[in-house]
């Protein structure tokens, strides 16, 4: 029994010895930084990373050799359950990409901590990059990040099938877009010429703001406090128009309910829709030979409504609480923040070269305001549609109201299946906005 | 026996079962009576909030007003899923088992048949289904267009009044072949001269069935009734999060759906461990129905 004992004892001694020279050894040595992401295209990202180790060994202030990175990814779907088990249990990450979504409520759990205190520097990007993604970026009034990529839902629409259908102009209000619709239909180009994304989900999300935001309705005001009608006003006109365009008018079809954007887009790819609503990055394949039926045809316009806004959505690089453990892991993810989202000096040449690059090979969207003097950004842009048509939407469009908010992730997900029963006309508009008005209220009084 | 021997004998058992017991406890014992703690503690956005709220969040579950609406639709629909899945599975795989005791070529490709829906991982199975079932390209759309029952494609999990039914095809289609296999297993042990004195005695193929096949299985069918109500109250997760999320709106939003997005989604682990408990109870209460009915019936017909 004491022999036992006496080597339980020596065990807990090798292993604590152990533990504390782990940490001391990377506190002196080499840093390993935790990454996660999600899957998108990890080929490019880990080309990305292997840039930043060659860059932080030598230009990187301080320089910080043997600095290696080690990349885990979820899907973007899962990618918040990912980053709370991950955390919930104990664990952490240096540095992660984050959506809007997701930020108020990870850095009110402390997975996340506000770069701007320990890196005040982050601020001077504030003034290049635009100011809805700057908001989705800020937590309690802290930078919390740089933009990996962000974008705007924009409406895009089939040039042939308009002209097939005698029609001169896109829509300019939500009316146009039914009239519109109804003489494709009726002309037998396709029967289901209006297409949105609805399946719950976070792209829900981005439609249904982008909707709300084109009529100028608003969800919420500075102080969080619901300032939408429940039975009149664009909130809930959209959503009534919704559910007539797929109920009566039948200009939508009911298969939305099932669709992502990305579905959305195959189906726009196909010449199945001569409207939809997607997110920027995904208008590049229309216009594409080979990947796409209806290379050529497609076009952005300007959202419908009343005041053509639309909403703005950012995708971020966050850091997460471990990178605090000691200054030279801190120091290594804060340029790894600064490689992948900000301006860094690379062969000699200082630009936004990761957010460049994922503009001019993937066709990403971006918020660095000065990117659209690049020409080669521009030539990219302009193949894909009417690039002063998406200058002047990315102008317009609006952070998610409410999104400061570390309840939104759960009230924005209550919301995708009530606003579902209201479009498919199993609840009453009002209700519904009843309802979604009561969580949101009772969610802040937590 | 001197008295280290005597030590020595009565030991002996406890240290043959110690492995068992560590096992349990390891796995099964401290999480459960983590998952009992956890259900008693306050969290936001993911952190404990430090207190002991004692049955707060099981109050909650059932009164709270933004709150238990969603939990008692939640629970009618996994209501109707579990009964609805427990039927199916059990009639039609006792079905097919019958088939695979009758001695011809289709019995054994049936057999093998069997193992494809059992080999597939739950979760590629659920994403085929989500093929299958797709408004634009899915199979069944284009068979139901060819034979004429559809005018154009529909949506199918795009329906709130089809939804819940497209998922209970594919849970049964996944579920089937297991229990299948037991009842063929059980029928093998009936022995055939009482088949063949039924058959003397003049009992048509109805009270064969009824009267020797039914009581001679109930054991098995008893295994099966508290194994695939199991599953059917959890294991639908994957097609659930595959096919629909939960909805449209909430005509698929189960129980386990509820516990997975009130842990994960909402961070509220201390609730979300609550439905997790409620859900187990549920579960209890199957089962102890099933044994309490079942044994009577065996007894019943044992003349015990």
């Amino acid at each position: 029994m004491r022999k036992m004992l006496f080597l339980m004892i020596c065990l807990a001694l090798a292993a604590s010895t152990l533990f504390a020279g782990g940490q001391k050894e990377e506190a002196e040595g080499p840093v390993t930084l935790k990454f996660s992401g999600w899957t998108y295209d990890l080929e490019k990202v880990q080309e990305n990373l292997a840039m930043y180790k060659q860059w932080v060994a030598t230009q990187a202030d301080p320089a910080l050799p043997d600095t290696s990175v080690v990349m885990e990814d979820a899907g973007y779907g899962e990618f918040d359950t990912h980053i709370t088990t991950t955390f919930a249990a104990g664990g952490s990450y240096d540095v992660m990409y984050s959506s809007d979504h997701w930020l108020s409520k990870w850095a009110e759990a402390g997975w996340v901590v506000p770069v701007e205190d320990y890196f005040p520097e982050i601020r001077n990007y504030v003034k290049d990059i635009a100011p809805y993604s700057v908001e989705a970026m800020t937590y309690n009034g802290k930078l919390y990040g740089l933009p990996y990529y962000t974008d705007v839902m924009y409406f895009v629409y089939n040039k042939k099938m308009l002209a097939d259908a005698g029609i001169k102009a896109p829509p300019d209000t939500w009316q146009e877009v039914t009239e519109q619709a109804l003489k494709i239909k009726q002309a037998g180009i396709t029967s289901t010429p209006m297409m949105i994304g609805l399946k719950a989900g976070s792209w829900f999300d981005e439609g249904f703001y982008a909707l709300i935001y084109s009529e100028g309705g608003s969800l919420f005001n500075k102080n969080l406090e619901p300032v939408f009608s429940t039975d009149s006003g664009p909130v809930f006109d959209m959503i009534e128009w919704v559910k007539e365009s797929i109920n009566d008018t039948h200009i939508i079809p009911r298969k939305v309910i099932e669709m992502t954007a990305v579905d959305v887009q195959q189906a726009f790819k196909k010449g199945d829709a001569a409207f939809a609503i997607v997110p920027g990055y995904m208008i590049r394949e229309f216009n594409t030979p080979g990947i796409s039926d209806v290379a050529g045809q497609a076009d952005v316009a300007m959202m419908p409504g009343k005041t053509h806004s639309t909403d703005g959505y950012s995708r971020m690089y966050l850091m997460g609480n471990s990178a605090l453990r000691s200054e030279k892991v801190k120091q290594a993810s804060w340029a790894l923040i600064e490689f992948l989202g900000g301006e860094t000096t690379v062969d000699g040449k200082k630009a936004y070269h990761i957010a460049k690059r994922w503009a001019v090979e993937n066709g990403l969207g971006f918020s660095v305001l000065s990117l659209w003097n690049d020409p080669e950004v521009n030539a990219v842009f302009a193949n894909m549609g009417n690039t002063q048509v998406m200058k002047a939407q990315k102008e317009k469009a609006r952070s998610k109201e409410g999104i400061s908010a570390p309840w939104f992730a759960e009230w924005i997900s209550l919301v995708r299946a009530e606003v579902q029963k209201a479009i498919l006309a199993e609840e009453a508009t009002s209700s519904v906005l009843e309802k979604i008005k009561k969580q949101w209220e009772d969610l802040k009084s937590e | 026996m001197n008295t280290r021997g005597a030590l020595k004998k009565n030991i002996f058992p406890y240290t043959v079962i110690l492995p068992s017991f560590i096992f349990i406890a390891l796995f099964l014992l401290i999480p459960l009576l983590y998952s009992l703690s956890i259900s008693f503690q306050g969290y936001k956005y993911g952190v404990p909030t430090g207190k002991i709220v004692w049955f707060k969040n099981f109050v909650d579950i059932f009164t709270k007003e933004t709150v238990a609406p969603g939990f008692y639709q939640s629970l009618f629909v996994t209501f109707k899923f579990t009964v609805s899945a427990v039927v199916a599975v059990v009639v039609i795989s006792l079905g097919i088992a019958l088939m695979m005791k009758e001695k011809c070529a289709t019995s054994s490709l049936l057999k093998y048949a069997l193992l494809l829906p059992y080999a597939i991982p739950g979760v590629v199975s659920a994403v085929v289904w989500n093929w299958i079932y797709d408004a634009s390209f899915g199979v069944l759309n284009g068979v139901l267009y060819k034979l004429g029952i559809i005018s154009e494609y529909i949506g199918i999990i795009s329906n709130p009044d089809l939804a819940l039914w497209a998922i209970l095809f594919a849970y049964v289609w996944k579920f089937v072949p297991a229990s299948a296999f037991i009842f063929s297993a059980g029928l093998a042990t009936i022995p055939d001269s009482i088949y063949e004195a039924a058959q003397i005695d003049g009992a048509g193929t109805f009270r064969t069935f009824f009267q020797i096949t039914i009581p001679s299985l109930m054991p098995v069918l008893q295994l099966v009734l508290v194994m695939q109500t199991m599953f059917a109250l959890v294991m639908h997760f994957g097609l659930v999060f595959v096919l629909t999320q939960g909805g449209p709106g909430s005509s698929t939003r189960t129980l386990a759906w509820l516990v997975y997005m009130e842990s994960f989604t909402y961070t509220r682990f201390g609730r979300g461990t609550a439905m997790a408990i409620i859900l187990a109870l549920i579960m209890i209460v199957f089962i102890y129905v099933y044994l309490v009915v079942l044994n009577h019936e065996r007894r019943k017909m044992s003349g015990g």
